[in-house]
């Protein structure tokens, strides 16, 4: 195939360069366009029947990012913890374990992020936002740990007991703020977080903050764990075919507990970075939601953090397009969950569009035969 | 310390607290249920606490634009069954897996509930402007007359009867019906069930529809019994509860009764919890910490019994061939 397309010129490369990729991941190309289009489409449904001026408030959803600097900051911001939390969701699926706990890992990492910066270290420079984004993944890890544990050893349903410790971590860090670290001249923060341990603002007039850094590095760690090391392959081993795993003398269930920890780690490293980054003092009351934002990211990105970017920004431009919407043209923030659930149903959906993938092999497979058979004549002539 | 003994002796005696217990078990009861006869047929219903929302929501808005509020609850009851079935189209012909068909559904609800509130209402939060209305309460004329029993099971609503009336009725369809035996058989062994000519896909259907309803049900509960209005994320959880409740009640309706209760327990034991001089946030964390714990108890037995019966399993295939061993 490849030999072929010498000349690179006109459109007959194009459609050559295009048949070079296999009819799987055209199928998938084409399965990703249509989920997307079915989710923008009732979104756009949406909109334009419950607006009151729909035209502007679809130019806001779509275009919104380009509107105004402002706005593009926002959608660097959104991408920050949609980078981390896909990348500790990637990391614990990748082993085919569905742990839902990163909810409470971000918000005691969130917590205990900022107890260190009012506290333990809030004056020294580099250190202090180092060492309380360190103890923001330790203690990510330590909560996750406790249900990674009880499915390791007594095989305890993952779902659940991770569903469950998010509340326990939610009421428990509520504990915290109101009983223990409360300013008490507030009604639900604590005391500031000293101004050294706060993460610098990358771009003066903006909040994008050094956290940018810091989830690209994540992601691209998360990439190399997962795709380059022996470890990595291990993992992706155990999450595709733990039967396979088994006979080739991996030890399924304690892979499956050290992918559960890194993202655990990673989880509780975001609530740390979003709190140092754009707060001055802690004052969640509820779970953020961040962590249900990985399990998304995770699935746009089929588990590769290689796609992460591409789904963060996507999200994220939408996301921004929605919060300008809600305030510029009275839309709803909320219609960015059903935009996003929609194109989660059909985007892991295997029978979707299976009849349309049928034809394509067909097709596919009926292109090699004239061309083998063209090739065949060129021969014999 | 004897003070505290003291007030908790007081809140343990006092009817009202047991009447607390009834009506805060009946959302997770019913969840639970839901989950469970889903759980039953081999799946995992994680979209409960979008189906709740979602019925919650309906609910009320039936109720307030036609203002009869039976006609709310029909509409609740019709948004549990459609999401039931959203959800098995989604896992069971499109082959999504079933836990993120539960999350999207959970994205979907919430989102669309909340959305559709400000559309239809211009309320944020909840739709307290609606003036919806709630469900009649029951009052048995004899029993609420027996003196300490009678308080506690007056007055509660009606879809509390139906909630705790739910329990040998699915008891009985999952034990007693061929349909009960369908549902248990595709749970237990797929395969096996589909070689005797069961239909496996319409059994699970027909358990995530049943599912849904349930989930229906607990949502009208909460938008038009336990608070007189929707509000945003007004689930708060209970849909998780249940599948812990369930997992603790080894998807049994009369186990699953027992772990709602003790959920329902705890919960209303944190409404009390300012008058015991303990911090509420504490008391919340206690029906989770009791599910970890049950569910890990659970998870011990189950595995103590694997092994029991491989080690049986072992021994009785052994015997024979000792047999064959000493013949020769």
């Amino acid at each position: 195939m490849r030999t072929l397309s010498k000349d690179t010129s006109g459109l007959g490369a194009v459609s050559r360069r295009l048949g070079a990729i296999s009819v799987q991941t055209r199928h998938e190309m084409l399965r990703m366009a249509v989920a997307v289009a079915i989710g923008l489409g009732v979104a756009v449904v949406l909109i334009a029947l419950t607006a009151a001026d729909p035209a502007r408030a679809l130019t806001y959803f779509v275009a919104a990012p380009f509107m105004g600097p402002s706005y593009f900051s926002h959608m660097i911001e959104v991408i920050i913890p949609l980078m981390m939390t896909g990348a500790a969701v990637s990391i614990m699926f990748a082993t085919n374990q569905f742990n839902l706990g990163l909810e409470g890992a971000i918000y005691l990492g969130g917590l205990m992020a900022a107890v260190s910066g009012i506290y333990l270290m809030p004056d020294l420079p580099v250190l202090s936002p180092v060492f309380s984004i360190l103890l923001g993944a330790a203690v990510g890890f330590a909560i996750i740990a406790i249900p990674a544990l009880l499915q390791y050893k007594f095989k305890a349903n993952i779902v659940v007991s991770t569903l469950m410790m998010n509340y326990v971590c939610l009421y428990v860090g509520l504990f915290l703020l109101f009983r223990v670290f409360k300013d008490p001249a507030s009604s639900q923060h604590t005391y500031p977080i000293g101004p050294a341990a706060g993460l610098p603002v990358l771009i003066p007039g903006t909040k994008i903050h050094a956290g940018l850094i810091l989830s690209v590095a994540i992601v691209i760690l998360a990439y190399v764990l997962l795709y380059k090391t022996r470890l990595g392959f291990s993992l992706r081993m155990v999450g595709q075919n733990p039967n396979f795993a088994r006979y080739a003398g991996l030890g399924v269930s304690g892979l499956a507990l050290v992918a559960q920890l890194m993202g655990g780690a990673i989880g509780g490293m975001t609530g740390a970075v979003q709190m140092l980054g754009l707060y001055d003092r802690f004052q969640w009351t509820t779970l953020t939601g961040f962590g249900w934002d990985g399990v998304t990211m995770a699935i746009f990105a089929r588990n590769n953090p290689k796609y992460l970017p591409f789904a963060a920004v996507f999200l994220a431009y939408f996301r921004t397009g929605a919060w300008v919407m809600s305030f510029k043209a009275g839309v709803q923030i909320d219609l960015v969950s059903v935009f996003e659930g929609v194109m989660v149903l059909f985007l892991m959906a295997e029978k979707f569009l299976s009849g349309t993938y049928r034809k394509m092999v067909f097709a596919d497979a009926d292109r090699k035969r004239k061309e083998r058979e063209a090739a065949g004549e060129e021969v014999a002539a | 310390m004897s003070g505290f003994l003291d007030v908790l002796g007081g809140i343990f005696s006092n009817p009202n607290f047991y009447f607390t217990v009834l009506s805060t078990t009946v959302p997770i009861l019913l969840a639970t249920l839901g989950c469970a006869i889903a759980e039953n047929a081999g799946s995992t219903n994680l979209g409960m606490e979008g189906i709740m929302v979602m019925s919650a929501f309906f609910g009320v808005i039936g109720s307030a634009y036609t203002g009869i509020i039976w006609v709310g609850l029909l509409v609740a009851l019709v948004t549990g069954v459609v999401m039931g079935l959203v959800v098995a189209y989604f896992a069971l012909y499109l082959k999504v897996d079933i836990i993120l068909v539960g999350i999207a559904v959970n994205l979907i609800g919430a989102g669309l509930s909340a959305f559709l509130m400000y559309v239809l209402t211009g309320d944020r939060s909840a739709t307290t402007s609606l003036h919806s209305g709630t469900l009649p309460t029951v009052t048995v004329p004899v029993l609420s007359n027996i003196p300490f029993i009678g308080t506690i099971i007056s007055n509660q609503s009606i879809l509390a009867w139906v909630a705790y009336l739910a329990v040998p009725l699915l008891a009985a369809l999952l034990n007693k019906t061929r349909l009960g035996l369908r549902i248990r058989s595709v749970g237990e062994n797929p395969d096996a069930a589909a070689s005797v000519g069961v239909s496996v896909n319409r059994t699970k259907m027909i358990a995530l529809v049943i599912s849904g309803l349930l989930g229906g049900i607990a949502g009208a509960y909460l938008s038009m019994s336990y608070l007189p209005y929707f509000s945003k994320g007004m689930s708060g959880g209970r849909g998780f509860i249940a599948l812990a409740a369930t997992a603790m009640a080894n998807n049994t309706p009369v186990g699953s009764l027992g772990t709602s209760l003790l959920f329902g327990f705890f919960y209303a034991l944190s409404t009390y919890a300012s008058t015991l001089g303990i911090p509420d946030q504490l008391v919340m964390t206690l029906p989770y910490l009791a599910t970890i714990v049950g569910l890990v108890v659970f998870s011990i037995n189950v595995q103590r019994r694997e092994r029991k019966r491989l080690h049986e399993g072992v021994r009785r295939r052994s015997r024979p061939e000792r047999d064959a061993a000493e013949q020769a």
